[in-house]
């Protein structure tokens, strides 16, 4: 089959962003995204968004969280007590 | 990939005879991450650290089985989402997973609001009738920590299982494989709850920012 016999339409796209973004759209698939992307700019658009998206939530999970010594100090007594209770 | 193996080998093997330091350099890796997985299933920030204490118990407690068939942190990850389930069974909240994906599932919907598009009678029809508005740029530091309160607020409203997906793959960085053997669901179905989830951040995160008059 041609790649180029159906071209998608925005609304078809949207649909395929997540697939395109984590490289498991199919090839195929893949060459009409990229086609319709070269002449869509809403569409660029759109996918730049997601990609802030992406970034964000990976922001967020870079975050190192509050400093609490007090749990840290909990969790280290933890410790202790885990391992002096192991065999030796 | 060796090193990363070989590293977590050490860590095991540093945890085996006792060190301490070994423990705290684990809990200060990964107890950020550990909590906001945690509040996935548990929402009350009190239970939900009492669930990661009890998550770090588990993982000494077996530690002898760790076998580095997974990375350390996607093992440790494992043993958390066990213990935040057993925490909601144990408060019969918890609904098969099963069950909680098929709904999810079921409930499809267009990933953008079908006005974003000309109808069918359009000689545009299925083209977008505006251009989507611009996301702040990675030096509007401001706006983008704004936006990420959003975002996190905008992930907490979710479906459950789409939050643990999303929470797993875009905010702790696994991948598809590993999010699937953790929460035990099809790597279809993981796909097609995390494009609905990250479609609806994203709409959340336009809507605010249109909302708020900043585009």
């Amino acid at each position: 089959m041609d790649a180029n016999a159906i071209e998608l339409v925005c609304r078809e796209v949207v649909e395929l962003v997540t697939e395109y973004l984590d490289g498991t759209l199919p090839d195929r698939d893949r060459v009409r995204f990229d086609q319709h992307l070269a002449t869509c700019p809403p569409c660029t658009a759109y996918l730049a968004q997601m990609k802030t998206t992406l970034a964000l939530a990976a922001e967020l999970g870079a975050a190192a969280g509050p400093a609490d010594d007090e749990v840290r100090r909990q969790l280290g007594d933890m410790f202790g007590r885990w391992h002096a209770k192991q065999k030796p | 990939m060796d090193d990363a193996r070989a590293a977590d080998s050490a860590t095991v093997a540093a945890l085996r005879r006792g060190d301490g330091a070994a423990f705290a350099g684990l809990v200060k890796l990964h107890q950020p991450s550990f909590l906001r997985i945690a509040r996935v299933w548990v929402r009350d920030a009190a239970a939900a650290g009492e669930v990661v204490q009890a998550a770090w118990l588990a993982a000494l407690e077996s530690v002898d089985r760790f076998e580095g068939r997974s990375s350390l942190r996607t093992w440790l990850y494992g043993i958390l989402v066990n213990v935040a389930r057993a925490h909601v069974r144990a408060e019969r909240r918890e609904v098969p997973i099963s069950a909680l994906v098929a709904r999810e599932v079921g409930e499809g919907g267009p990933s953008v609001e079908p006005e974003r598009f000309f109808p069918e009678d359009h000689e545009w029809a299925g083209h977008w009738n505006a251009m989507p508005a611009p996301f702040p740029a990675p030096d509007q530091a401001l706006e983008r920590r704004e936006l990420r309160e959003t975002l996190q607020a905008a992930i907490a409203e979710l479906p459950v299982v789409q939050q643990q997906i999303i929470v797993l793959c875009d905010v702790e960085g696994l991948t598809g494989e590993e999010a699937c053997n953790i929460l035990g669901v099809t790597s279809t179905h993981q796909r097609v709850l995390l494009h609905r989830a990250r479609s609806k951040v994203r709409a959340t995160l336009e809507r605010h920012l249109t909302e708020a008059g900043q585009i």
